[in-house]
């Protein structure tokens, strides 16, 4: 199937959320691109993402992980995000690439509830939200990828 | 498990071949896919008497098909002609340019297939009997190899999930190899979910055995000739004459400890990265399971037989199991320890009454003092605004306040008068119980006690309070550990599944039962009391007696089975569990020895079910099955339920115990007929034995149905002292009333000769790429199917090795832990 991931790999490309999408030491398979969230405190850098492919796709869902260390609580420290849409009961062929980053850009913009990696930072969200966008907004300036422009 | 839109269609399109003959095949693929789902019961019934009709003249087609399996045989036959067209059809497809643009193809229309997203001509994309998406043949091939490579069995449609037939499988395949693989897996999946099938433990035998009620007389031998092991029902190991299977099997433990430790099971999960305990079976089925312990979610579900239950007790459960002080926690890595457990609920139990009497006194005063307070406040605000003299306002106020006075006493006690025995029944019902379970045994002894104890719960429950008002309070509490839960809330289904469920619990339970219980008992109205209330009590007695684990599980899955029986109204599933749970009875010996009668399998238990012993049959309700419906503790296997179905294998030979390949098609349609009259049969056995006394009804239940196999071959006759005892005269009479459909399996298996029937495996090259899934297969279908497969099992892969004769039955059970 690896002329469907040609295909979305130029679909994707024509999204505005991603940059620099091209794939991982030449395997088409592996994707990797920088993220550009829209909303504070994350808005302030770019966060590269790995976006991996199984042999059998679109059979099988691929896997996105965050390569950029993130304040967020959707996001463990290894990366991992949990995301229903690539999980393997909801998984369907229709799905396409371009959508799986959507997706993520939208955790990372809006942090869901059910979608918890790291209870910490989630009760620190809810409680003392200031607290929290303080310290993601420092986390961002520290350890994200600069913003390309537009 | 939805076969039956394959079985419409399935049979629907053997209607319309068989009517238009003479009609253009290739036409005719397109013409059939859509009005035969539209008029699918009536043809349905017509198809069948044809199909039976025809059945002598197809089978020669149908040898000469692949050497498939017998039961879609007939249909086979029938779409023989369509297929090699279509066949003919795809192979010119495929041979043609392999095209991404296809734009040279001179066929007409393009379309884009939604899994490559290329454009391919329409001739590409082969027709689905099951739905009107289209996705090019080679996405579709791709995507069923791999389906079948990882044993999955339920494969639908990649864009919806309807369910492929068979048939297209078949054609989209063009694989005589993974088509085998497939149908293996079926029949597999199929006897994984019965709850009488024992697998020959000799190694390198594939044979199975479909003990239906051998639970009385459990020494099985394997049907395939060169083997004749014999094997204990219980315990599905080497017979062991004259000991227990416990007995049995601490000896085989010894011996195996001074052979070399490589070989043993642990060694290869060690070797694999796996830990020892992160394998464990299927409370259901056996199947074995891996899943890291690194605390992610417990709740678990089978990938054979689809049963649900929690990693951390091992037991059948329903969403609810984690709500309640069970020592078991969504994400936990350990379910609690004993004593955490009985803190808990020894809290519960001390606290309730405590918080009951709390509230009561609080409510009581709240009520009669605030409703006063309430009305006359409102009054006054209401006569606020308006300009009424101050003595009329003041009137008013106090003859409402005088009228709430009375009342709200009445009020108070009312709802306390209720909700205190409610809650004081479920508190003092529900956790002593399961306190006294986990308290008074070990963990080992958990089956079998807790079985006993839902029963208990269950027996409470009925016996003590059968106030509807009692379950919804109590359900709503959510104060218990549900095995069963929601399902059985939602009425006789779920009571049913209650009952099952009890049998199946390894112990967990609890207060759920006891609200399902209610639940049933109230649903399933006076039957349910009457028998069950004798029955429980009866049972309850004896469960107190039982000494040994096993006997009491044993006994109680009798028990159960009668009571539920009872209990149940015509929920398929659940009767079909309640028959399962009266087959795994075994006749209460109290030295343990259990008389097993090995059963013929093909026709006995098919007829047997066929027997429409009207009898104490409920009320026909159609309910879906129940999530629990299950066989009886003492056997892990079982879906329960309709598919006790008797398969038949492709061979033609009658031997007892020897598995029969059936097309899923045809054991579904059979099923579906099968399930009514298996249930009233086993609601007439049960109600026969209206006072089960152990040496006496049980015995006699789990008798009629041995006895109704005519192969009878127990050679240990003399050794059934009590099983047997009962007249077989009767039970005799009742076996020859079987009927028709199971006759046709018969004779075909009869008429047919020796097929090359079961796939052979064949190692073919595996698809080794297991994405995200962790695979432990019992025993590897093909050699080479995966070497997942060989992972981590080791020895106990080795126990039911793949039988590479042409009657192997492939043991193969392969997992995949899904969250």
């Amino acid at each position: 199937m690896a002329g469907r991931i040609a295909k979305e790999l130029e679909e994707a490309r024509q999204w505005c959320g991603v940059r620099q999408l091209r794939p991982l030491e030449g395997d088409i398979r592996r994707w990797t691109g920088l993220l550009l969230p829209n909303n504070p405190p994350y808005n302030a850098g770019a966060f590269r993402f790995e976006l991996t492919f199984s042999p059998h796709h679109p059979l099988v869902p691929p896997c996105v992980t965050l390569r950029t260390d993130i304040y967020h609580p959707g996001v463990d420290t290894d990366g991992r995000v949990c995301q229903p849409l690539t999980s393997a009961q909801h998984w369907v062929h229709t799905t396409r690439a371009i959508q799986v980053l959507q997706d993520l850009l939208l955790l990372l913009d809006s942090p869901d509830p059910q979608r918890v990696l790291r209870q910490d930072l989630a009760r620190e969200l809810q409680e003392t939200p200031e607290v929290f966008q303080r310290r993601a907004g420092k986390h961002t300036r520290c350890h994200a990828e600069p913003r390309p422009g537009p | 498990m939805k076969f039956n839109p394959f079985l419409m269609s399935d049979l629907d399109m053997s209607l319309h071949r068989q009517m238009g003959s003479d009609r253009d095949l290739q036409s005719s693929a397109s013409s059939v896919s859509l009005p035969s789902v539209k008029k699918a019961p009536k043809k349905r019934r017509i198809s069948l008497g044809s199909l039976f009709r025809r059945k002598k003249d197809t089978k020669r087609k149908s040898r000469d098909l692949n050497g498939g399996v017998d039961g879609i045989a007939s249909i086979e036959s029938i779409h023989s002609e369509m297929c090699t067209d279509k066949n003919s059809i795809f192979s010119t497809c495929t041979s043609s340019d392999n095209g991404t643009t296809s734009s040279s193809k001179p066929s007409g229309d393009f379309m884009e297939c939604p899994l490559c997203l290329l454009r391919h001509s329409k001739d590409r994309f082969p027709e689905i009997m099951t739905c009107h998406h289209r996705s090019c043949v080679d996405c579709l091939r791709q995507y069923l190899r791999i389906e079948i490579s990882e044993s999955r069995v339920n494969i639908s449609c990649p864009e919806c999930s309807e369910r492929f037939n068979p048939h297209d499988i078949r054609l989209i395949l063009n694989d005589d190899i993974l088509m085998e693989k497939y149908e293996e897996f079926m029949l597999r999946r199929w006897l994984v979910a019965d709850p009488d099938c024992r697998w020959c433990p000799a190694p390198d035998c594939g044979y199975a055995v479909i003990a239906f009620g051998c639970a009385s007389c459990p020494k099985l031998t394997c049907g395939r000739e060169g083997c004749g092991t014999e094997f204990c029902y219980h315990c599905k190991q080497i017979w062991h004459p004259n000991q227990t299977c416990d007995a049995a099997r601490q000896e085989r433990a010894q011996s195996l400890r001074l052979r070399t430790i490589r070989s043993s099971s642990i060694s290869y999960s060690q070797e694999s990265g796996a830990a020892a305990d992160d394998i464990k079976p299927c409370p259901r089925c056996a199947a074995y399971i891996i899943k890291m312990n690194d605390g992610s979610c417990n709740h678990m579900t089978c990938a054979v037989c689809g049963c649900e239950f929690c990693w951390l007790c091992m037991k059948e459960i329903s969403d609810l199991h984690y709500l309640s002080p069970s020592g078991c926690t969504f994400w936990g890595k350990k379910p609690w320890s004993r004593k955490k457990k009985i803190l808990w609920q020894l809290g519960t139990l001390v606290g309730a009454p405590v918080g009951i009497a709390l509230i009561a006194g609080i409510a009581i005063p709240a009520m009669i003092i605030g409703i006063p307070v309430y009305v006359g406040r409102k009054i006054h605000n209401r006569y606020e605004g308006k300009d009424i003299s101050k003595h009329k306002r003041n009137l008013a106020i106090a003859g409402g306040v005088t009228l709430s006075v009375i009342v709200s006493p009445v009020v108070a006690a009312v709802t306390v008068g209720i909700g205190v025995p409610i809650m004081l029944a479920y508190v003092y019902g529900v956790v002593p119980i399961s306190l006294c379970r986990s308290g008074g045994c070990g963990v080992s002894a958990g089956n079998g006690k807790g079985v006993r104890i839902e029963f208990d719960d269950e027996n409470d429950m009925n016996v003590g309070g059968t106030n509807a008002a009692i379950d919804t309070t109590s359900v709503a509490e959510a104060r218990h550990n549900p095995s069963i839960g929601e399902g059985s809330v939602g009425g006789l289904t779920g009571s049913l599944s209650a009952s099952g469920s009890h049998m199946d619990r390894i112990g967990a339970i609890r207060d759920n039962l006891s609200e399902t219980a209610s639940t049933m008992a109230l649903a399933g109205a006076s039957i349910t009391g009457s028998l069950s209330g004798s029955a429980m009590v009866n049972c309850f007695n004896r469960l107190e007696v039982q000494a040994d684990v096993q006997k009491e599980r044993y006994s109680l899955s009798g028990e159960s089975g009668t009571v539920s029986l009872g209990t149940v109204s015509d929920n398929a599933s659940t009767k079909a569990m309640a028959g399962s749970i009266l087959n795994s009875y075994i006749p209460l010996d109290r030295e343990g020895n259990s008389m097993e009668v090995q059963v013929d399998i093909e026709s006995k238990p098919a007829k047997f079910r066929h027997n429409s012993g009207s009898s104490s049959v409920e009320d026909g309700s159609a309910a879906g099955r129940g999530n629990a419906g299950c066989s009886a503790t003492c056997l892990p296997e079982s879906k329960s339920s309709a598919t006790k179905w008797s398969k038949e294998t492709t061979a033609g030979k009658k031997c007892k115990g020897k598995l029969r390949k059936k097309s899923s098609v045809k054991i579904n349609e059979t099923r579906e007929d099968m399930d009514a009259q298996l249930l009233e049969q086993q609601s007439t056995n049960s109600s026969e034995f209206d006072s089960p006394s152990l040496s006496d009804s049980i015995p006699s239940v789990a008798d009629s149905h041995s006895s109704h196999f005519s192969e009878f071959s127990c050679s240990d006759m003399e050794s059934m002292k009590t099983s047997c005892s009962h007249g077989s005269s009767d039970y005799h009479t009742r076996f020859t009333t079987v009927s028709v459909l199971p006759e046709v399996e018969n004779d075909r298996l009869e008429n047919s000769p020796q097929p090359s029937g079961i796939p052979v495996p064949v190692p073919t090259a595996p698809s080794t790429d297991v994405p995200q899934l962790s695979y432990i297969a019992e025993e590897s279908i093909n050699n080479g199917s995966s070497t997942d497969v060989d992972l981590g099992v080791g020895e106990t892969l080795k126990e039911t090795n793949n039988n590479h004769s042409q009657h192997a039955v492939e043991l193969s059970t392969t997992i995949q832990t899904e969250i």
